[in-house]
């Protein structure tokens, strides 16, 4: 028993120093047998038992320096390319902002204050880092707490945010991490069968109904959309152990009525009908749209298009890529198409050589997101109904 | 005599791959195979020994498997792979190469003045 706990304690020592936990049960399994056959052979050599156990642990050297160098091992490489790459279009799109400044007369900028632009860029950009460097298996450790946290917070927010301006603007950024906390639950989520299919698609809910309470938009449904593609994937490769279709119908079922009864009944339904026909409300709500597709209507394939984009809101976010289009023509949207299409099919690559299930489902959570959120971006500013 | 670290870290790996290239074998056994053919020269610890092959598993020079052993206990494999036997052969040739210029220097350039 004593032998036991110096060979643990030893071991925890050398564990303690290596930061990437999937290499402790390995590392762990080979030191022991290791401290083992030294003990084994030092009582062949004739000490007693508890003798050959101090010395077997003194011969494998100072814990904490085979633990660093363990750590030194199994550290990976940071891919300082992709951060820099990312940071890299996080500059283009600040300098593309004031260029956008600088050439167009607009009357109404929201957020055009330089300095403090560069500010929120530098925060950007270490938030960036830090989180490239974040330990992920953070979600599988504690999924219960991130999802009622999460849940709960978004349901609080708006107590909040009553008091702020731009409540609706910056709540969207809350929504963003709704599939992130879905993978952990649907990671962690113990159940099989039809009730824990079930039961894994009613904790999404509680997901959408959370964000319904910050912010009732069509960004819920989008983000919920994306954590339903996630719960798709997992029944597809037989994680509840269901009959597929019978899965797919008890999934899908509900949300065609539901989306029925949303077309026909609410305000977002409403909403939905103005996005595919702006000229219905062409100074209302569909007046984007409306500034929109009198500006791509004149564009040009190369060079500057002939209807003023001025009036099109919110030139320097959202729809800074029909300024583009207006400004430089249609290869501009060829050019970002591509890089886009290039940054998707790298990242999916990226997501599919992810060798652990967890690391695999935040990956293609993320992925997915940003796919969805850069189609839908790109398609309302270049290619509206 | 005791060999000084900065004069064994170096050639390590090589040894370790020579041994590898023999037979597969278990870290405890490289450690006491090495010692007994160095007339116990080099008496490596395990904390030496364990990071270095954990490195060249991952530069694709060795890989491990399970076996059980000869007293049945189910122990970590490690064997050379074609990678491993490219590396083996260059560093070889740079350890040639190092010997012979090293006694050469020792001997007033003897050595090298006479290939």
């Amino acid at each position: 028993m004593q032998q036991h706990n110096l060979f643990r304690d030893y071991l925890d020592k050398v564990c303690e120093q290596i930061r990437w936990k999937k290499a402790h049960s390995v590392v762990c399994r080979e030191l022991g047998d290791h401290l083992k056959d030294e003990q084994a052979a030092q009582i062949d050599a004739g000490i007693t038992e508890d003798e050959a156990a101090n010395q077997a642990v003194l011969d494998m050297g100072d814990a904490t320096l085979v633990g660093s160098q363990l750590d030194r091992a199994y550290r990976p490489r940071p891919a300082w390319s992709v951060i820099a790459v990312t940071a890299a279009l996080m500059i283009i799109g600040f300098f593309a902002r004031i260029y956008i400044v600088d050439h167009i007369e607009i009357h109404y900028i929201q957020g055009n204050n330089i300095p403090r632009s560069m500010l929120w860029l530098c925060i950007t950009i270490v938030a960036l880092v830090v989180g490239y460097f974040l330990d992920y298996t953070i979600l599988g450790k504690h999924p219960l707490l991130i999802g009622a946290g999460f849940a709960i917070v978004l349901m609080l927010l708006p107590y909040v945010y009553d008091f702020m301006t731009y409540r609706l603007y910056y709540s969207n950024y809350f929504m963003i991490f709704i599939p992130i906390v879905y993978v952990a639950i649907l990671w962690w989520w113990p159940y099989q069968g039809y009730s824990g299919l079930i039961g894994s698609y009613l904790s999404l809910l509680v997901l959408v109904i959370a964000g319904l309470v910050l912010r009732g938009s069509i960004a819920v449904f989008v983000y919920g959309g994306i954590c339903g593609l996630m719960l798709t994937a997992e029944l597809l490769k037989g994680r509840f152990a269901v009959k597929k279709p019978r899965g797919m119908l008890i999934l899908y079922s509900p949300i065609v009525l539901f989306f029925l009864w949303l077309w026909n009944n609410s305000s977002i339904g409403e909403q939905v009908k103005i996005i595919l026909h702006p000229e219905l409300e062409p100074l209302g709500r569909g007046f984007q749209a409306s500034q929109i597709r009198l500006v791509l209507e004149s564009a040009r394939w190369i060079g500057q298009g002939g209807h003023t984009a001025s009036n099109v809101p919110d030139l320097i976010n959202s729809n800074m890529l029909t300024f583009f289009i207006h400004q430089f023509g249609w290869i501009s949207l060829a050019i970002v198409l591509l890089l886009f299409g290039a940054l998707i099919v790298f990242s999916s690559i990226l997501t599919i050589k992810q060798k652990s299930r967890l690391g695999r489902m935040v990956s293609m959570a993320i992925l997915i997101s940003l796919t969805v959120e850069g189609s839908v971006k790109t398609s309302s500013t270049c290619l509206p109904p | 005599m005791e060999i000084s670290k900065s004069l064994l870290s170096g050639s390590l790996s090589l040894l370790l791959l020579r041994l590898l290239e023999e037979e597969d074998m278990y870290g405890h056994q490289m450690i006491a195979t090495l010692k007994q053919r160095s007339d116990n020269t080099f008496a490596l610890k395990a904390g030496t020994l364990y990071p270095l092959l954990h490195n060249l598993e991952k530069q694709g020079a060795v890989q491990t498997y399970e076996k059980k052993s000869e007293t049945g206990r189910l122990r970590i494999y490690y064997s050379i792979t074609p990678k491993g036997r490219g590396i083996l052969r260059d560093k070889k040739t740079e350890w040639n190469i190092f010997t012979k210029a090293v006694s050469s220097v020792l001997q007033g350039g003897q050595a090298c003045a006479a290939t």
